[in-house]
Parts: C-alpha cells; structure tokens; sequence
C-alpha cells in the first residue's frame, strides 16, 4: 500500500491539475464569447454576398462563357483539400474529428482514382498530413489566429489558393472545416469551393434579380465576385472553427475539471483509510507489547 | 427630405448604418451618386472614397470612408456597400 507521504504528494499534484483545467476552461468560455461574437459580425456580409452571387449565378451559369470559377474546368480529376484545424491541442476530439473527415474524404478519391492535394491551416492539420502523404501537402498556414484572426489572413490562403487555380494544379476544391453548433457539439463539414456550388432554391430569387442593374455589367461583376467569394467562404469557415475549438476546449476542460475533482475525492478517502490503519496497527503494537511484560 | 439607409459591412464587422440623404460612392465606371428611391443596382467599387452627405449635397458632407475591394447593393431604400476593408478618414 502506497505510504501516506505517496497518497498527500498525488492529491497535492492533482489538486494542481485541477486548479489548471479550470483556468483553462474560463480562458476557453471568454475566448468563445468573443469568436461567436465574431462570427455573428461576419454574417451580415456573407448573407448579402450569398444572396447577390446566387442570383447571378443562377442566370449565368447556363452561359457558355462562363467563368472558370463557377463553371469548373470540365474535369473533376484533381482535388484540393483545404483542411482547417487548430495549432494547439487539449480540446478534446476536435482536431482529431476533422482530420478524420479530410482523410476519409481523401481515401474516397483515391478509391475513384483521383488525386488529392491538401492546403492546411493550423499546425494539427498539417502534422496530419505530413504523416500521412507528405508529398501531397501543398502549403501550410499556422499561427492564424494570433493575435488574432482577421480578414487578411482568409485572404491568405484564398491568394493562394486562387493561385493554385490559376495555375491549373486542380479542378475541384473543397474545404473542410468545423461548424459550430453549440459549445458542446461541432460538426465536421465539407464545403465546395471551386467550382462555385449554386445553392438550392437560387431559381426562386432570380426572378427579383431581373430588376437590378449591373454596372459595369453582369460579366463583370461576377467575374470580381467569384474570387472574392472564396476568401469570404473561407473566413467564415476558419471563424466557424475558432468557435468550435474553443467550444471543444472548454467541454473538454470542463471534463478533466470534474474527473480531477473526483480523483481528489477517492484520493483523500483512500489516505484517511489509510492513516486510520496506521494508527490502529500502532495502537495494536502498543497494547501487544504492554501485554508481553 | 427622405432618407435611404446606407450600410458599410465587411466581412468582419457593421462599420456604419445610417440614413442618409445623399452617399457618393465610387464605381468602377465613375462615381455614383445615390439618394432615396434610386433603381436598384448592383456596382463593382473601385478603390475609393464614399462620401456620404447626411443631410444633402447643401448642407456640406459629413463623413468620408475610405474603401477597398467590394460592391455596392443599391435598393430604393437602402444602399449597402459590401467591402473588404473601409476606413473612416
């Protein structure tokens, strides 16, 4: 049996640990509060920015030239993979989920015989994918979010990736980042970026869109629209992700905050058992000794 | 006089909202004037001043917002100007 010095010695530690899981559990909760607020800033954009392209979209796609971006190439044999984690870990599955689905999404290609290139944000997606296909990872992204995550950082990786377009490296390309439904629950989720995905229900606002006026024409518009959308989508996908991962850290926290609680409540009913017993066998010593006189 | 509301969003934040009786925003073809009741358009923004006159062109301009990168969403009540990034100088 451990000795009673033992038993204070791992109760003072984890008594440490849980003083550290809490901090980190109120850091997460204020660092949460702000990425939400965030996200919920960025939305007025992207809504009107959605609304707009839809319905252009919708009218144009149809035409035969068409810009690349919202057409596709024709091809659809090489993939871009923009995977989106956190740099840190201790935030329970997050990274692990996402990296998951980028791999699964990966191996589907591989299994209709496409190829897959990947561009990461965050050290976690890259370390993922430098195990497991280090030729594959095009460009990494990390340390996004500080001091703190802007809208020139999306365009970072937009630039690049537009770059990548450009260059013909891929024909379709789809980001994978985390969405954020409530503190405890966040959702993997693929997005096609490239060629632009005309979202559902689009023919239903076309119909209003037929009383704009386009300056200098709708050709134009669209065309300086589309890489714009990218950065927007993949702002709103790494703002999404900021939420999620600080919603993750703190459930996580929150977890080893209590489990911790309940190993110091075991460790201390184990050391008061254990420190009875030693006064009871220092008792038995006593009176067996007084006996034998 | 009326008024149109005039919205400067980017992507990460509201800059303005605020009803005004004349914005001039800058187009990619040339500058736009935008005042109540205007048809609706949609522009590309070249990289520019809106100069926005709260209370009309008489009465002097009010602010200045430097902008980049966008398009403005013009309805007759509104007039939203979508940009990566404004400033107000």
């Amino acid at each position: 049996m451990a000795s009673l010095k033992d038993l204070k010695n791992r109760i003072g530690s984890v008594k440490n640990t849980r003083k550290i899981t809490s901090a980190m559990k109120m850091v997460a909760a204020a660092k949460l509060r702000r990425a939400q607020e965030q996200a919920e800033a960025g939305r007025p954009f992207a809504e009107r920015m959605d609304a707009v392209l839809a319905s252009l979209a919708a009218s144009a796609a149809s035409n035969p030239g068409a810009p690349k971006l919202l057409a596709g190439t024709g091809s659809e044999q090489k993939h871009l993979i923009v995977l989106a984690t956190a740099d840190r870990g201790l935030c329970g599955g997050f990274n692990a989920y996402l990296i998951k689905e980028a791999m699964t999404l990966r191996s589907e290609l591989l299994a209709e015989g496409k190829s897959v290139q990947f561009v990461t944000v965050g050290r976690k997606a890259r370390d993922a994918v430098r195990r497991v296909d280090e030729a594959a990872l095009v460009e990494s992204f990390i340390e996004m979010d500080r001091p703190n995550l802007n809208y020139d950082k999306a365009q970072e990786v937009s630039a690049k990736v537009l770059e990548l377009f450009e260059a013909g490296a891929f024909d379709v390309c789809t980001l994978v980042y985390s969405r954020f439904q409530s503190a405890i629950a966040q959702i993997p989720t693929r997005q096609q970026l490239i060629p632009f995905a005309v979202p559902e229900g689009a023919e239903a606002t076309s119909g209003s869109s037929a009383v704009y006026e386009y300056e200098p024409s709708e050709e134009a518009v669209l065309a300086s629209l589309l890489p714009q959308n990218i950065s927007v989508q993949i702002f709103k996908g790494l703002l999404e992700n900021q939420a999620s991962e600080q919603g993750a850290r703190m459930s996580a926290m929150d977890n080893a905050t209590r489990n911790a609680g309940e190993m110091i409540d075991k460790l201390t009913l184990l050391y008061n058992r254990t420190r009875q017993a030693q006064i009871t066998k220092e008792l038995i010593e006593i009176v067996s000794g007084a006996e034998a006189l | 006089m009326s008024t149109t509301t005039l919205e400067i969003v980017t992507p990460e934040r509201l800059v303005l909202s605020e009803a005004v009786e004349l914005v001039v925003v800058p187009g990619a073809d040339g500058d736009l004037g935008v005042r109540p009741r205007h048809a609706p358009t949609i522009a590309s923004l070249r990289d520019g001043v809106v100069r926005i006159f709260a209370k009309g062109l008489s009465a002097g301009e009010t602010a200045r917002y430097q902008v980049s990168g966008g398009f403005v969403d013009v309805t007759p009540e509104t007039c939203r100007v979508l940009c990566e990034h404004a400033e107000a100088v």
